[in-house]
């Protein structure tokens, strides 16, 4: 694999299709930095209530007080006194696309996502920047008392609810991102699935950093209740800027009873933002989660969807895919944390290296005493295109019972030349070898994606084996 | 600049390097290291590496020259400095093997005998006094140890073997050990380090240096089996040549605290290391391993074993990392470790680490399981009569033999006399 595809990336950018960026007029943005005015603002153009407040201040101070990560990727480049954090762009969140500012309405045209809409989806948020702009959820749903809102519009109609569980998976102090997304979220999904409710049809969130040195906070909460089925597709873009962006969400699933969330996501953003996300789970009584989680996208990112299995019969599960490229580092991996006897976890690793990208494997397996009955496996599987990339595994396992299964393997290999001979022989060209190569090696997981997201992100492996995203 | 020592810990150093008449080189180097000591800070817990073992107690030592004020001042006030007493050193190095070169010797000997031969190797390759604050302290303080050096070409067929059993109460020593086997040698040494149990709290913290060259082939196998009372902290690092050999066994038994860094450096094609590591954890013990199989150059292979168990409330960590460095393409290495809990409060932390930076590795895998006895096997052996704490006993033996035997492949004796502490510390707990 000496010979290298595609052109040099400085001289092609916008191969990353989805680089193009708006001159948008925002109706409202704070000043750069963050400070405890800046919080207060936010709360301010939310109209929040005092709890909400008192959340956000309470959560700067542990951001403030909390060091960065000693661990993992350098983040010493981010720099957070530069940053927006909250930027609109619009005054409301529209229902109908129509309604939508016609320039942020064109961007999303460009991203397809109300022709998915209309394709194949039950319902759909998009995000431009701090605010979501239009949220629509087909109509049989909400009739069955499904909800699909952003979370600034649940925090006004469902304060119960949202307090209820908010925080209470990734709680501020969690970690330094999660304070900071506690103060400053904006935006984000609420879904609340109510008890037997199967919605058949995924739900997809669409999140897009428009503006330049931007930091986007979104929050999700997701609450299934017993008995229910909902799936949730998440994307994500940007604009190719200079100067980096930084995109730190968090996540909360809540899935009673005999439930089951899978939750996919497919991250595409530019190789300018660092993505630092927290992702966790709870999973009750014969519960099931399923996270697919796809990383093709950014500069860094951090991110270990965690499987908190807290009653028996609860089980879990992690596809994980990165792709690293020129100048990426994707930091990913998983969290399975038996809390309950007769538990299960599973969690698939996969990734590709090239062009000097460095992927990781960061993952914990920890059973508590007395979790009883445990399955825990791990598989890891990495795969290295040239001699500039570089791959890592970092598991750990914690393990404090003695009546567990709990298996990890791992390893590294090549596109050996065996494999290319054999396929060139056949007549089929080095680059295309590699490309089938590298499909059949990530093919596992990518099948577990609708068929439309399998299509795309097929297509963004092939972008980035060309080069292009780099 | 740092600070010239102060006057107490410099009269302390130059009476023991005095009483050992040694070389001023060897004095020089034992007080830069004190300085070296000083200067450095204890790890906070928050080092990937030193999150599975609080060392915030070794603070105790902070001032380990100052009276009334540390563990292991009696010894430094007895006069004795350090107390650290070898049972007597084999002084029966069969005649041949002097006569080709070979010097098997305490290291205190070998730095007033051969003091050029020591030189250039101690704690200058291998491991550093910067590695960690107490390597330095190490550095600065040690006493009592081996120098074993095998000139090129010479085989030494017999196992060489030393038995450390000293009267640690309440000390803090620093053994070391430094192993030079030239070009195409080859050579086996055993060391065991033992005490009985005592009521105070001790320390020891040794450095196990092992140079292979071109060629060599060098087995090193390790018995920790100190008394309950003992924090034991084990820094070894095995740096290999071309085409060298390395095996190395260490059995982890005995002590309080016990954080060993086993590391094999793969320095240029050929190299090759096998490493086993057994360790068999009860009550409050607490077990540390870092493996490191660190390959520099291509087509170097290492393999490492792990085989832990754990009873009562033990817990027994490992943190194993195999880096394949930039250009170091062609290379094999695996990792494996299982570990059996035994009890309902025992714990594990096995954390398996690959760092790939070449492309062309030849294979590099994985593996850990976790797990209790399986009951199939047991149930088996119980239809076959055995009571089922016996049978339970039979498969964690059975479990540490395959290791033995990999670890002491061929030498059958050896193999025997650890199995039995084995089954020793089995027969006390495992019912």
């Amino acid at each position: 694999m000496t010979e290298r595809h595609g052109v040099d990336i400085s001289a092609d950018s916008d191969a990353y299709k989805w680089g193009f960026r708006d001159e948008t007029k925002y109706v409202y943005r704070t000043e750069r930095g963050l400070s405890q005015h800046v919080v207060e603002e936010i709360a301010d153009i939310k109209n929040e209530p005092q709890w909400m407040r008192d959340f956000r201040l309470s959560a700067l101070e542990v951001f403030q007080a909390k060091p960065m990560p000693a661990w993992g990727p350098d983040l010493s480049h981010i720099r957070l006194e530069d940053i927006f954090y909250y930027a609109r762009a619009s005054d409301r969140v529209e229902r109908d696309w129509n309604d939508v500012p016609e320039n942020i309405r064109n961007t999303f045209d460009r991203l397809g996502v109300p022709e998915a809409e209309r394709k194949f989806l039950a319902g759909v948020g998009a995000q431009y920047d701090s605010e979501v702009v239009y949220h629509h959820l087909r109509e049989e749903l909400s009739k069955q008392g499904v909800i699909f809102l952003d979370l600034d519009s649940a925090v006004r109609e469902y304060p119960d609810l949202v307090q209820q569980y908010l925080g209470t998976l990734v709680p501020s102090a969690d970690n330094k991102f999660s304070a900071l997304n506690s103060a400053v979220w904006s935006g984000g999904s609420f879904v609340y699935v109510p008890e037997g409710v199967k919605v058949d049809v995924p739900l997809q969130a669409y999140f897009r950093i428009n503006a330049e040195n931007i930091g986007q906070f979104e929050r999700t909460l997701i609450i299934a209740e017993p008995g229910s089925f909902v799936h949730y597709i998440e994307g994500c873009t940007a604009p190719n800027y200079s100067t980096n962006s930084l995109h730190a969400a968090v996540v909360e699933v809540i899935i009673k009873k005999g439930a089951r969330v899978r939750y996919s996501t497919v991250q595409n953003w530019s190789n300018n933002v660092y993505n630092l996300v927290t992702k966790r789970s709870a999973v009750y009584e014969d519960a099931v989660v399923e996270w697919v989680d796809g990383n093709l996208g950014s500069r860094v990112t951090m991110k270990y969807p965690a499987i908190y299995l807290m009653e028996p019969g609860a089980r879990g599960e992690v596809l994980s895919l990165s792709f690293a490229g020129r100048g990426q580092q994707q930091d990913t991996g998983a969290k399975a944390v038996h809390v309950a006897p007769h538990t299960t976890s599973i969690i698939n690793s996969k990734s590709v290296s090239k062009d000097g990208g460095r992927a990781s494997y960061r993952g914990l397996v920890k059973v508590y005493p007395g979790a009883r009955n445990v399955k825990a496996s791990v598989r890891c599987d990495a795969l290295l295109l040239d001699a500039d990339s570089r791959s890592d595994t970092y598991p750990t396992m914690e393990i404090a019972e003695r009546d567990v299964s709990v298996s990890h393997e791992a390893s590294v290999s090549r596109v050996s030349e065996e494999q290319l001979f054999y396929l060139r022989s056949r007549g089929i060209p080095e680059r295309e070898a590699t490309s089938m190569i590298v499909n059949g090696f990530v093919e596992p997981i990518v099948k577990e994606l609708p068929m439309e997201y399998a299509v795309e992100l097929n297509r963004l492996i092939e972008l980035q084996l060309e080069g292009g995203i780099g | 600049m740092l600070e010239p020592a102060t006057i107490r810990e410099r009269e302390v150093i130059e009476k023991l390097s005095a009483e050992h008449g040694e070389p001023q080189w060897l004095l020089e180097q034992r007080l830069h290291s004190w300085r070296l000591y000083e200067d450095m800070a204890l790890p906070t817990g928050r080092e990937e590496e030193w999150r599975r073992t609080d060392v915030s107690f070794l603070s105790l030592y902070r001032e380990v020259s100052t009276p009334s004020k540390a563990v292991g001042d009696e010894c430094v006030e007895q006069g004795g400095s350090i107390a650290f007493h070898p049972e007597r050193f084999p002084s029966d190095l069969p005649a041949d093997l002097k006569q080709q070169g070979v010097v098997f010797t305490d290291l205190h000997a070998a730095a007033r005998e051969h003091s050029d031969l020591l030189q250039p190797h101690f704690m200058t390759e291998a491991v550093q006094p910067i590695t960690w604050k107490f390597t330095a302290l190490h550095a600065a303080l040690w006493r009592g140890g081996s120098f074993l050096y095998v000139p090129a070409g010479v085989e030494v067929a017999l196992p060489l073997r030393v038995s450390l059993r000293p009267d640690i109460d309440g000390c803090a020593i620093f053994p070391h050990t430094l192993i030079v086997a030239e070009p195409d040698s080859k050579v086996m040494l055993f060391e065991e380090h033992g005490s009985s149990a005592t009521g105070r709290s001790s320390l020891s913290h040794a450095v196990v240096e092992i140079l292979a060259r071109e060629g060599s082939h060098v087995r090193y196998i390790g018995l920790q089996n100190w008394g309950p009372q003992v924090n034991s902290f084990l820094t070894l690092r095995a740096l290999l040549a071309k085409d060298a050999t390395l095996e190395l066994g260490i059995v982890g038994l005995g002590a309080r605290v016990a954080r060993s860094t086993l590391s094999a450096v793969l320095t240029a094609p050929g190299a090759r290391a096998e490493m086993t590591g057994l360790s068999f954890g009860s009550g409050r013990q607490h077990f540390d391993f870092e493996t490191v199989q660190d390959h520099l150059a291509p087509d170097t292979t290492s393999s490492l074993l792990m085989k832990t168990a754990v009873t009562d409330t033990a817990d027994m960590a490992w943190r194993g990392r195999t880096h394949i460095h930039k250009g170091a393409g062609m290379s094999d290495a695996t990792q494996e470790s299982r570990s059996l809990i035994l009890s309902e409060q025992a714990k594990v932390t096995p954390e398996p680490i690959l760092e790939i930076e070449a492309h062309d590795v030849e294979r590099c895998s994985h593996g850990a399981t976790v797990s209790s006895v399986d009951e199939d096997e047991l149930y088996y052996m119980m239809s076959r009569g055995l009571p089922r704490e016996e049978a339970s006993r039979a498969i964690v033996e059975g479990f540490f033999q395959q290791g033995l035997s990999r670890m002491l492949k061929g030498d059958q004796k050896l193999a025997d006399g650890i199995g039995r502490l084995l089954t020793k510390k089995l027969l006390a707990k495992v019912s």
